[in-house]
């Protein structure tokens, strides 16, 4: 029965402080959105209905299922499990490059609608929903730049631990066990930013 | 081939102290649960109910995501000083935001 060894608290303590900055990060933009929907309840209904819900509820259930693989990979390392671990860490790392995968498509359909900020065929469109399209891109697209970083993250901490693995391997928990919980962290918090996102863009028409 | 996870033998030092991988079918469960809400959320988002269609969605967004925090990121087992800051940051999230209002709705 493998012992429990957490990372010491104050390395879970620093990570928390940086995810609160970025709580206030996303917390301008949901800002920004909530003012500009206010004032132009019409024009976001309409255009939120031009964004195509398949997408965004396919793109939900894979980031929360890679939320789920991740705190497998945490509880695998925590008992010892280093194989498992490494299993779920790289199909979290999958399920992340699903998701963007899926975003790429979606923005690449909106493109060739012509529906981004700058094109003729949105600005000659309302105020109204020449905000919704640029709330939607700077939000997703800030919310993705976040899933990038957080599959970079999550390779480097496997990579970590696979050589800690290869190189004996019985302090694999103690030297990287700190490194993959934080990282765990970081991805829910990414995780939970979209759960806010999909709503607000996608369910609103 | 899945060892049974550890009760909570054998943590000293660390105060916190869920048990070793606290419960894998627990994990799936809430898991299961989150896609629940997110099929809830779709179904109720297509209701003809006016404006409450927006405070369901934002409830259903905040449970979810209340989950995620508790016991994802196992906000539930850290010890006090972490809930004082985790809320402290709401707080302030939610002063920008009132203040914000209270200025958009009365200009």
């Amino acid at each position: 029965m493998m012992e429990s060894h957490r990372i010491p608290r104050a390395s879970r303590m620093g990570m928390w402080l940086f995810l609160f900055t970025e709580i206030l990060l996303f917390g301008g933009l949901f800002l920004v959105y909530a003012v500009y929907r206010r004032a132009n309840a019409e024009a976001f209904h309409i255009s939120s209905g031009e964004l195509s819900l398949k997408f965004g509820a396919i793109n939900t259930v894979i980031l929360l299922t890679s939320s789920l693989t991740m705190v497998l990979a945490v509880s695998a390392l925590e008992r010892g499990l280093v194989g498992r671990c490494l299993k779920f860490l790289a199909g979290t790392a999958g399920l992340g490059l699903l998701f963007l995968g899926n975003k790429a498509v979606e923005w690449s359909a909106k493109f060739a609608h012509g529906l981004y900020p700058g094109n003729p065929i949105l600005e000659a469109r309302p105020a109204g929903e020449k905000l919704f399209f640029s709330l939607y891109f700077a939000m997703t697209g800030l919310h993705g730049v976040h899933v990038l970083v957080g599959i970079a993250v999550i390779a480097a901490s496997a990579m970590l631990v696979r050589r800690a693995q290869a190189s004996g391997g019985v302090h694999v928990l103690e030297l990287y066990g700190g490194v993959v919980e934080n990282t765990g962290l970081y991805w829910h918090l990414v995780d939970t930013i979209w759960i806010f996102l999909f709503p607000l863009f996608y369910l609103i028409s | 081939m899945v060892a049974e996870p550890g009760w909570g033998e054998g943590h000293e030092g660390d105060s916190r102290r869920a048990p070793a991988g606290a419960s894998e079918r627990g994990l799936v469960a809430l898991w299961a649960a989150l896609l629940a809400l997110t099929a809830l959320t779709i179904f109720v988002s297509r209701l003809d109910i006016g404006h409450w269609r927006a405070v369901c969605a934002i409830t259903i967004a905040s449970t979810k995501a209340a989950l995620v925090v508790a016991i994802y990121m196992r906000l539930k087992d850290e010890d006090r000083a972490f809930k004082y800051m985790f809320c402290a940051a709401l707080f302030t999230m939610a002063v920008i935001l009132g203040l914000t209002f209270v200025d958009v709705a009365f200009r």
